[in-house]
């Protein structure tokens, strides 16, 4: 024990409880000489030769005391308890992150990388040292783990952070060894999915500790980054996407900056925008016109600002998928000639990504077939089967009674929205003859009886001065105001204003409540019943499909009545019907197992198939086809999931940055046996994980050695941890006893407090 | 008049209205439709006697639709009319409104469209309530050829509104106008009512005739008095062969049909009439159907 450092570690030791004393007198003993021995002194200086004064006296004791004490303890031989290693016996881990958030220069060191300060902190003689005592094993992680020759080959290159994985693996590795420790350097950017202080927990249970070391800011700042971004272009219309970017900065608060949006080298959006305050993220939008129906990979770009410490977030990649959609079916029937009937035709007529097929009674007997594929379809009325019926995604019934359909189509229609996952769209009277038929289990409204309503409700539509034939404008709830199907304009105040424009609707059909669990999306602004809006526009999920009913037949008005060139009308009845058959079960149906990969990872894909009446398949034989982003062709067989019906599952790697292009090709014996296949594809971008919430997270660091039993430090104080991890009390770490009477500092001392005794007393002439 | 005064009526001009067709018909046996219009007379879907019965046979209005039906035949009325607009009198109210409750009748007997027999309304082509109603009638025919004082001249005002009910999809019937120069006088009111749209002429296989009623061939339906050269009874005059035009929107749909040489509204106002042809009649009423399904189906 030497200098401050063995004066500190003194009095660590006796803080820790470290100071022992090894002659065996039990400790009150030794506080009891400890108290004896300055009242002996005090007495035997009551007793001079010469009177002492007061002062004299109490100084004296002191002294003497102070000494015969010191003397007094190190007769009781103290010892400073430790633990020690011997040299190279056990192991010492030290795992550094390379992931690109260490490529930050934060202003943590001057003008120095986080890599850099890592690679500075971590010099040949501290390794040196190091190897020295330990069998020394260092590892870079990032994605992976990897073993580590020299910290120069660090490259700061890899797109993911996953602590958790690094710690597991060093466990596994070096487990039947005697592993001293393990060291995390790292800024504790974890981007994976879990939760490191957990795995380093299972090592503390071990009694091997995490001791972890954190690199850079918690802040990096001033910086401008794109968080998010999304694109929604299934139920608008669909020449447009509006692409949502989610942008957050520190330091530049209000100024402003140009956001776009590129395709390649081209530039196909821009905007300039004011950001928000400091911290705050905000959402601005975009709107692309995708100029080829293909999966088109995009950019947002936001520009570079003066003294931006990170520019890798001003970039995001995504895919927006404007592949030809396979075209969704609808079945519509009518009971009768209507103004509601032609304006739905019309309105989803010019929609190329949906086939309307329509069966209306034009008369007693007669019926008007439209949109039809051949001369068989729908000849012989609607359809009785299974097979028929499911060939459609969606099913709109207008002004029909209840003797159109027979017992076995009404079940039909139920199985149809609950087992096949199709849309239900009822958009005319359904009178007291549906009232316990299966339509009315569907429906999202409760069926009552017209003479059980108030006097003012019943009659039905009624064009004239009843109050059920009224003109009225719907009012939109607050589900139907955010419901895509029913938006009319991008923002929320261009949705308000076009829906303020809408002509009035005339008439409501008076059924009942909406039924618990339904959704209302609009409602009567004035009629009643049973204290709630009448519903205008309801729908509940049932089963695996939808229902919704539409207790008006004037929506057509928002046609007739409104500009040719508003296309109000039709959007709504187009976005509806897209919403209704939105998710209609697919016959063959690939599913990602993320939206977006980066280079690296690991792509799970999984299809589901189902025969014609939408029954799993487990016969198929399905293959996968991918097309990569540099145009090669790679097949392979997709296995047959025992555990999940119908579901066959392959995995790919990604490997290169750009669009993959799915194929899946489906044979299967069972239902009708026919031949399937199905498009997707997915995109593999850079990653931006690693430079979002880019700051050193200290919070998780010293979560992750406190439950191993470790400590965290700052990187500024590498040299500590190393010292404090040499005496760590580890499993493979010896107990020695370490005397301290006889280091010179105590002798040094002690003649010091006799030497100091007798100066005083030649000075005060007492000897 | 009582009901089943009526009756009698209706009953006496269809049995009045058979014998003097049987040797008009006869007496045209070189014409060309004259194998058709035979099998067609009364034919096994439509029979016009049912239009004539006082009975209570319509089939259109479900229960519980309401009081008033949802459509209202409108007839278009003109700026031009020259005994000034809301009097009767003029080339715009030609068979007002016998026509048109006619042949609302024969819709309610034989189709399920909601309508009733005085659903009808004549309106001015400017009225904001042109737009309440997918339909609209008029007579085309300007006597003298090309007078400004009787049939329509529309005025701007009348074009723009009429190109806008189309545009949002209303649908024009145009009907009665009679030989070339009508037929001249027409294209030149439709170039200024749709200068970028071309006049096309429909073949009997176009949708609009397969709608309701399978129809193969144009019957020149004859005016009252028959046909243009007033005062001779003159059945399918080879100088006015019957044709139907239209003008198409941007999906191929119809926007407006106009039948040359044809009078619909005679047919559907004459049903009662001894003297009619009720062959005539019978076409009137299948074409006017066609027309109507069809505007409520594209």
């Amino acid at each position: 024990m030497n200098g401050v450092s063995g004066i500190q570690g003194f009095w660590q030791a006796i803080a820790e409880g470290r100071l022992v004393f090894a002659s065996g007198v039990p400790v009150f003993m030794v506080l009891l000489l400890v108290v004896l021995v300055p009242l002996l002194v005090w007495y035997l200086y009551g007793r001079t030769t010469r009177p002492l004064t007061q002062n004299d006296r109490i100084a004296l004791t002191a002294m003497r005391s102070m000494a015969l004490v010191m003397l007094l303890l190190m007769l009781l031989r103290p010892i400073i308890q430790e633990w020690e290693t011997n040299p190279q016996e056990t192991y010492l881990a030290i795992l550094v992150d390379d992931s690109q958030s260490m490529q930050i220069n934060d202003g943590s060191t001057s003008q120095q990388s986080r890599i850099q300060a890592v690679q500075n902190a971590l010099s040949p003689s501290v390794l040196s040292a190091l190897r020295e005592q330990y069998q020394l094993r260092t590892f870079a992680f990032g994605r992976d783990v990897r073993r580590l020759n020299s910290p120069n080959d660090l490259t700061a290159a890899d797109n993911r952070s996953d602590i958790s994985t690094a710690i597991s693996h060093v466990g596994e590795q070096l487990g039947s060894l005697p592993l001293n420790a393990v060291v995390v350097i790292s800024d504790g950017g974890d981007n994976s999915n879990l939760d490191p202080a957990t795995t380093a927990e299972v090592l503390g249970g071990r009694e091997v500790p995490v001791f972890t070391v954190g690199v850079g800011q918690p802040e990096v700042t001033p910086d401008i980054a794109i968080r998010n971004v999304r694109s929604d272009a299934t139920l608008l219309d669909s020449e447009q996407v509006d692409v949502e970017l989610s942008v957050s900065q520190t330091g530049f608060a209000a100024d402003a900056v140009q956001i776009s949006i590129w395709d390649g080298d081209t530039q196909v959006a821009s905007r300039q925008v004011a950001l928000g305050n400091d911290g705050e993220t905000r959402r601005y939008t975009l709107p692309v016109v995708p100029d080829r129906n293909a999966a088109i990979r995009y950019e947002a770009r936001i520009e570079t600002l003066t003294g931006e410490r990170l520019v890798e977030n001003n970039r995001y990649q995504f895919l927006v998928d404007n592949s030809l959609p396979e075209t969704r079916n609808i079945l519509y029937v009518d009971g009768h000639p209507r103004n509601e009937f032609k304006f739905i035709r019309r309105a989803l007529d010019a929609d190329d990504d949906l086939r309307l097929a329509s069966y209306l009674q034009t008369g007693p007997g007669r019926f008007y077939r439209q949109g039809i594929e051949n001369a068989l379809e729908l000849s012989t009325g609607f359809p009785e089967d299974k097979e028929a019926l499911y060939a459609y995604e969606g099913l709109l019934i207008g002004d029909v009674e209840l003797d159109f359909f027979s017992e076995g189509q009404l079940g039909l229609i139920r199985d149809f929205v609950a087992e096949r996952g199709g849309g239900l769209l009822v958009s005319g009277m359904v009178d007291d003859a549906f009232i316990d038929t299966p339509l009315s289990d569907v429906l999202p409204l409760e069926l009552v009886r017209s003479n059980s309503l108030p006097g003012q409700l019943q009659g039905g539509i009624r064009r004239g001065a009843h109050a059920t034939g009224t003109m009225f404008t719907p009012v939109l709830t607050t589900e139907g105001e955010f419901a895509n199907a029913l938006r009319l304009g991008s923002s929320d105040s261009e949705n308000r204003t076009r829906w303020q424009d809408l002509p009035e609707l005339q008439g409501i059909y008076v059924t009942g409540q909406a039924k618990a669990g339904a959704t209302v999306l609009l409602e009567h602004p004035d009629l009643q019943y049973q204290r709630q809006p009448l519903p205008v526009l309801a729908t509940q999920r049932y089963g695996s499909g939808r229902s919704v009913a539409l207790t008006t037949a004037s929506t057509w008005r928002w046609q007739m009545l409104m500009p040719s060139e508003d296309d109000s009308h039709e959007r709504l009845w187009r976005q509806m019907a897209r919403w209704l058959t939105d998710e209609a079960l697919a016959r063959v149906e690939i599913e990602l197992n993320q939206e977006s990969y980066h280079a690296g990872d690991e792509v799970d894909v999984s299809v589901r198939v189902r025969d014609n009446v939408f029954e799993l398949d487990n016969n198929a034989s399905v293959w996968l086809q991918v097309t990569m982003p540099n145009g090669e062709i790679a097949e392979q067989a997709m296995s047959w999931d025992i555990n999940d019906d119908g579901t066959y599952r392959a995995t790919l790697p990604a490997t290169d940055e750009g669009v993959y292009q799915l194929l899946v090709d489906v044979t299967s014996t069972s239902g009708d046996g026919a031949t399937l296949e199905q498009q997707g594809s997915f995109a593999v971008t850079p990653s931006l994980r690693e430079y979002n919430d880019a700051g050193l997270d200290r919070r998780l660091l010293q979560r992750v050695a406190g439950s191993s039993g470790g400590r965290y430090y700052e990187l500024s104080e590498l040299d500590s941890m190393l010292t404090d991890l040499a005496s760590a009390p580890t499993p493979y770490a010896r107990q020695v006893d370490r005397d301290i009477w006889h280091h010179a500092f105590w002798l040094g001392l002690l003649l010091l407090m006799l030497f100091a005794e007798w100066a005083y007393r030649r000075y005060r002439g007492l000897s | 008049m009582s009901r089943v005064e009526r009756q009698q009526v209706w009953q006496a001009g269809v049995l009045t209205a058979l014998i003097c067709c049987s040797p008009m018909l006869h007496a045209q046996s070189q014409d060309p439709l004259q194998s058709s219009r035979e099998a067609l007379s009364f034919p096994r879907d439509f029979d016009i006697t049912r239009i004539m019965s006082d009975e209570e046979e319509s089939v259109s209005r479900r229960p519980g639709l309401g009081e008033q039906p949802e459509f209202v035949w409108q007839r278009g009325r003109y700026e031009n009319y020259p005994a000034g607009r809301g009097r009767r009198g003029g080339w715009w109210d030609t068979d007002y409104p016998d026509a048109e409750q006619n042949f609302l009748r024969g819709v309610q007997r034989y189709s399920l469209v909601d309508t009733a027999t005085d659903a009808t309304r004549a309106i001015d082509l400017t009225d904001p309530a042109l737009f309440e109603q997918i339909f609209l009638y008029m007579t085309m025919k300007r006597v003298p050829i090309g007078s400004i004082r009787s049939g329509p001249n529309f005025t701007e005002a009348e074009l723009q509104a009429l190109r806008e009910f189309m545009l949002r999809g209303g649908f024009v019937l145009l009907d009665d106008f009679w030989g070339e120069a009508h037929l001249q006088d027409f294209q030149m009111e439709m170039a200024r009512l749709f200068p970028e749209r071309e006049v096309v002429e429909l073949g009997v296989d176009h949708e609009i005739f397969h709608t309701f009623y399978d129809i193969t061939a144009f019957p020149q339906v004859p005016g009252r008095a028959v046909t243009w050269n007033y005062g001779q009874f003159n059945l399918d005059d080879p100088q006015f062969p019957p044709a139907v035009y239209a003008i198409l929107d941007d999906e191929g749909r119809v926007m407006l049909v106009a039948n040359l040489n044809s009078d619909m509204g005679d047919g559907w106002e004459h049903t009662f009439h001894e003297y009619y042809p009720t062959f005539y009649s019978n076409e009137a009423y299948r074409l006017g159907i066609n027309y109507l399904i069809y505007a409520f189906t594209h």
